[in-house]
């Protein structure tokens, strides 16, 4: 099987915080979701990834590149954007386009310029005059101008209305139609994700706490409601996140101890609500 | 051999190109027209080459916002010993055009006042300002690979007062009065290849881990 | 072809599309031979993962339902009646028994059981979705 990543036992360690290790792949034709708190290093990951940064420890394969000299080389099957990146302060859209044209081998000028109309940029503009927003979306319109096989993007749906949240998502739906092409996003809007991403990557606070399939995460636990008189030890053992209020508790159950729930009101939670319960730090007790 | 020269175009199209080649242009003619009037523009000229190469050369670590350019840089398929090699090409072919650019005005200046020309004067100056800035390039672009443009401000500046201060004592004590001495200038440019060679190994050092 | 899905019905999507596309193939809706969209067109269409539609084409192709062809598809198969007879027994056996077991803990009398059954039955079965 293709992989565009190979990931193992990454790892990054700073003085105020450590990253990894991480152990992960994305096989081709499929989307994963890097999701966490803000703070959990998932821009560190990416960073790491796209070499701007030398890990500590571990390695990894992006596209098939061990070293990052080749990698580097590689680039024009690799489409990233993170807020770092950046252009020319004087470049107007059809400077982009004449400059990459001659940088990246498969740049597609007509798959620029209809991203950049799609994206309402006008294209007489330099870069330095956009708003922000709208810069990262310039850079996103670069990323997947050049039919890489990998796209790495970080926070792309912020600041997006649903409109054109949803547009992005149409994009990365059609961009893994051929299968060969994957992407990997990070994102704090997770409901969306959790939705069409096939793999998720779950970091708290520099740690792993999950990779795999999206449905295997949102299966491995059960939110339980009940009365207070209901919270048993075993409840307060076994759960996470619990929440007490006047009205009652609510927390998190592994499924393999549903029995514990027996007769309390369980139900699936959503991603997001899985977050909010694991909480910053992955509460490990109630 | 050709990532070096798109690299060197990068950088001389990320630069503000069209405003520099403005500013020359009408500071030449500016000098041009000064020299039908005053009498030794050429330290004027020497000033103005110093202005335009000093903050002409920090163009390729000045780019978004004074943010440099490596976070695009990471993302092109351009290996980053490239990305060091195209910055001091970029360099050199920039301070060889200002010099050459000074050179013409000179001459020009010349032509309006016979007496004053000399070439061996010309060719000097010329040198040295050549000099200078190369020695400008070997110091400060190791710094700004290793801290880009915003955490190494002092370090560039100070490298530019410091050799100002020295290029003005140079022009007041005014060696050039007498002929070109060959092997020493032969002896100055091995010196100088010394010195840029050992700049480019440790810039090329310090960029190959730089974290972006 | 009409396969729609909810997110937050409680039922998993996967799910969700095996019972709408084996209705249709068992209502003779969908005829032996039909061409299914592809797992990827699918997943772009419903705006799911890849990864769901493909455990469910491949949880219809456990059944019998469809067949994967290498390259070319996902095609309706031909029903065998008797099979099919076979195979709704089944799921309306193991609906039962999910109901026996939930009445067996909240301690619904089975007279309470046949009554609810002559209800459901009265008001017609009705597809409620």
């Amino acid at each position: 099987m293709n992989e565009r990543l190979n990931v193992t036992n990454l790892a990054k360690t700073y003085p105020e915080f450590a990253l990894g290790p991480l152990t992960f792949d994305l096989p081709a034709g499929y989307i994963m979701g890097l999701i966490g708190p803000n703070g959990a290093g998932k821009t560190t990951t990416l960073r790491l990834l796209l070499d701007m940064a030398q890990p500590s420890s571990g390695e990894f394969t992006l596209n098939g590149a061990k070293t990052a000299d080749a990698r580097q080389q590689a680039r024009d099957d690799l489409g990233a954007m993170l807020d770092s990146t950046t252009l020319p302060d004087a470049w107007t859209m059809k400077d982009v386009d004449s400059n990459m044209k001659r940088l990246f081998p498969h740049w597609d000028s007509q798959q620029f310029m209809k991203l950049v109309a799609q994206f309402d940029i006008n294209p007489k503009t330099m870069y330095r005059r956009l708003s922000k927003g709208t810069q990262n979306k310039v850079n996103l319109a670069v990323a997947l101008s050049h039919h890489a096989k990998l796209l790495i993007l970080d926070e792309p749906m912020a600041g997006l209305d649903p409109i054109a949240r949803d547009e992005l998502r149409q994009l990365l739906q059609s961009y893994i139609q051929d299968g060969e092409a994957s992407v990997l996003l990070s994102s704090h809007l997770t409901d969306d994700l959790a939705q069409f991403a096939d793999y998720l990557l779950y970091l708290i606070h520099g740690e792993q706490r999950f990779f795999g399939e999206t449905d295997t995460l949102l299966s491995r636990y059960l939110l339980v409601q009940g009365g207070s008189s209901e919270l048993t030890a075993a409840l307060k053992n076994r759960g996470l996140g619990l929440r007490q209020t006047s009205v009652g508790f609510s927390l998190l159950l592994p499924t393999a101890d549903q029995a514990l729930a027996t007769g309390l009101v369980t139900s699936t939670p959503d991603l997001d609500t899985l977050m909010i319960y694991l909480g910053k730090r992955g509460e490990d007790h109630a | 051999m050709r990532d070096i020269a798109t690299m060197m175009r990068l950088d001389w199209t990320t630069t503000k190109l069209h405003s520099i080649w403005w500013i020359v242009g009408l500071a030449d003619l500016a000098l041009v027209l000064l020299g039908v009037f005053v009498a030794n523009t050429r330290f004027l000229m020497l000033g103005a080459a110093a202005g335009m190469a000093s903050s002409a050369l920090m163009m390729p670590f000045v780019g978004s916002q004074q943010h440099g350019l490596e976070g695009m840089l990471a993302l092109l398929p351009l290996r980053r010993r490239i990305v060091v090699w195209g910055h001091y090409g970029f360099a050199l072919s920039l301070v060889a055009a200002l010099v050459l650019n000074f050179a013409v005005v000179d001459g020009v200046t010349g032509l309006i006042r016979p007496a004053e020309a000399n070439l061996s004067r010309t060719l000097g100056v010329a040198a040295g300002v050549f000099f200078f800035f190369v020695l400008t390039t070997a110091i400060e672009y190791p710094m700004l690979l290793k801290w880009g443009f915003e955490r190494a401000p002092f370090a560039v500046y100070g490298t530019l007062f410091g050799l100002c201060a020295v290029l003005g004592l140079v022009a007041y004590l005014d060696p050039f009065e007498q002929v070109v001495v060959w092997p020493t200038v032969a002896a100055g440019l091995a010196g100088l290849l010394v010195v840029l060679g050992g700049s480019l190994m440790i810039s090329l050092h310090v960029y190959e881990t730089r974290e972006i | 072809m009409r396969i729609v899905i909810q997110n937050r019905a409680g039922e998993p999507i996967y799910q969700q599309i095996i019972d709408q596309i084996q209705a249709a193939i068992l209502s003779g809706e969908l005829q032996p031979g039909t061409l299914l969209p592809s797992i990827r067109g699918l997943a772009k269409d419903l705006q799911i993962s890849v990864i769901t539609t493909t455990r469910a084409y491949h949880d219809l192709e456990q059944a019998g339902l469809v067949q994967n062809v290498q390259g070319k598809g996902t095609y309706v198969q031909p029903q065998d009646p008797a099979l099919l007879r076979e195979q709704t027994l089944r799921q309306v056996e193991a609906g039962l028994q999910a109901a026996l077991d939930a009445a067996k803990i909240g301690q619904i009398p089975p007279a309470t059981l046949h009554e609810m059954l002559d209800n459901l039955m009265a008001a017609g079965g009705e597809d409620h979705e």
